[in-house]
């Protein structure tokens, strides 16, 4: 898995993953490759989504910290 | 009249005085004239506009200076039907009266609505509107752009909140009525690609009059959205509301809850759709599982197989029966060496000395425990040991009596 993958990354490639599995045609150690990239992606999914808290930011804050860390290189 | 009590009047004197008396009536100083333009002259540079307006029989000329015409929401066209307000004067130059237009207002419909379609004909023109980009599916984080004291904000984030928490939200703060409201929002729409902070941008406001939106419908707004890398999604005032930013979007909202429906999915739909996935995906092992095992057996059952089964089957029992061969003829190598090993100690017993003490023979030993072989060795008066098989005896030597051996034998020995 990449190191910082998104939802949306995640999903289609778990999709992908699913559709070519059930094609049958991967062997079988490529289908138990495949599972298990799929079990770490689901569950990369299910912990995205377990987050509740929303997370409300505003803009000023973000350009603040860029000009700080702008300043720093 | 006589001749020397004519006035003449140079041209200039005459238009100085008609325009006098123009300007001093108090019915021409503001005056409502309703007509239809024609002829009509935008001189760009100085920004003044030149038109007439006229009815079925008259026309008037009329001039809108540019410090009037800048505050013009549409640009007025041949055709329009629209009131002016003015003062009637004259031009001095060529001698023409004039309306001196202060305001124009289109009649009948208003100018907010003819800035509207001028402006949406005009963008649209340039192809603005043409180009759309995808919403992404599932934005990590979402852009907010709209007033902080409104209801849109509020509801905004309620549905954001409630459909995926796990999504962030910055949020840009703006003025979403008056003047300086369009160039915030412009402003607002590049800051975000500036800083690339979000994956979806929802711009917009809640209800309103058409004088509220109006914001949403300046060049400025429309431009800066079109030009967004990041796509928008635009949500102002209420479903029936139109406005040119929705047209500039990449998407348009009805109202500012549903741009936050469209821009996030349902956490609970997507952990459905998660689970399913995980489920097919479960579904597709166990039956790759399956078709592996039940193929296993069927190359099993195969006589390729079967074959080969009899044949290892067959070098199975030739091997047990080596290995039983090799056990026994090992033990019987064995059993040999023992029975080996006893005849040979049970020689040594014969030949040991102690062996002869038993049948009834002594030796004798001197001083030091040496054996005795010869009497020659022993001095008489020498303490010898004798040695029977159950115990010693010290004897003393009395006479010593040498007995001569056949030469021949001790040659032999």
């Amino acid at each position: 898995m990449k190191q910082k993958m998104t939802f949306e990354e995640a999903a289609a490639r778990l999709e992908e993953l699913v559709s070519k599995m059930e094609t049958g045609e991967p062997t079988l150690e490529d289908s138990l490759k495949l599972f298990e990239e799929g079990s770490t992606l689901s569950s990369f999914c299910y912990r995205k989504l377990s987050e509740t808290e929303q997370k409300v930011r505003s803009i000023t804050d973000l350009e603040e910290k860029k000009v700080k860390t702008d300043e720093q290189n | 009249m006589s001749q020397s009590n004519r006035m003449v009047l140079s041209v200039t004197q005459l238009n100085t005085y008609a325009r006098s008396l123009l300007e001093q009536d108090p019915h021409l100083a503001q005056v409502f004239v309703t007509g239809e333009i024609s002829n009509f002259k935008n001189y760009y540079r100085s920004g003044h506009l030149y038109f007439s307006l006229k009815d079925e029989k008259s026309v008037v000329k009329a001039v809108m200076f540019a410090r009037y015409a800048e505050h013009l929401r549409f640009l007025p066209e041949d055709g329009m039907k629209v009131i002016a307000r003015g003062h009637v004067s004259l031009y001095e130059a060529t001698g023409q009266y004039q309306l001196y237009v202060e305001d124009l207002q289109p009649d009948g419909v208003g100018d907010l609505s003819i800035a509207f379609e001028q402006l949406k004909k005009k963008l649209e023109a340039e192809g603005l509107f043409r180009s759309k980009k995808q919403i992404p599916k599932f934005p990590e984080t979402v852009g907010v752009i709209t007033s902080p004291s409104g209801a849109a904000v509020h509801d905004i984030l309620t549905v954001l909140g409630r459909r995926a928490p796990e999504v962030g939200v910055v949020f840009c703060p703006v003025a979403v009525q008056g003047t300086d409201a369009a160039p915030q929002i412009a402003a607002a729409v590049k800051r975000f690609n500036r800083l690339r902070c979000a994956d979806v941008l929802i711009v917009g406001r809640g209800g309103g009059s058409m004088e509220d939106l109006w914001p949403f419908n300046e060049e400025i707004v429309a431009r800066a959205v079109a030009a967004s890398e990041i796509p928008v999604i635009s949500a102002v005032g209420h479903e029936t509301d139109f406005t040119i930013c929705d047209f500039a979007a990449d998407l348009r909202a009805p109202t500012p809850s549903a741009a936050a429906e469209l821009a996030v999915p349902d956490r609970m739909e997507l952990l459905a759709e998660l689970e399913a996935l995980r489920q097919q995906m479960r579904q597709a092992m166990n039956s790759v599982l399956k078709e592996s095992g039940r193929r296993l057996a069927q190359i099993s059952e195969s006589r390729v197989f079967r074959g080969m089964f009899e044949r290892l089957e067959l070098q199975r029992v030739r091997l047990d029966q080596l290995s039983s061969a090799l056990t026994s003829s090992m033990q019987q190598q064995m059993q040999d060496r023992k029975n080996r090993l006893a005849a040979v100690s049970g020689k040594l017993d014969a030949l040991s000395p102690l062996a002869v003490l038993s049948r009834g023979y002594a030796v004798a030993c001197d001083e030091a425990g040496k054996p005795v072989g010869h009497a020659a060795e022993v001095r008489k008066g020498q303490l010898l040991s004798l040695k029977l098989d159950d115990g010693d005896l010290g004897c003393l030597v009395q006479s010593i009596k040498i007995r001569r051996k056949k030469r021949s034998e001790g040659e032999k020995l």
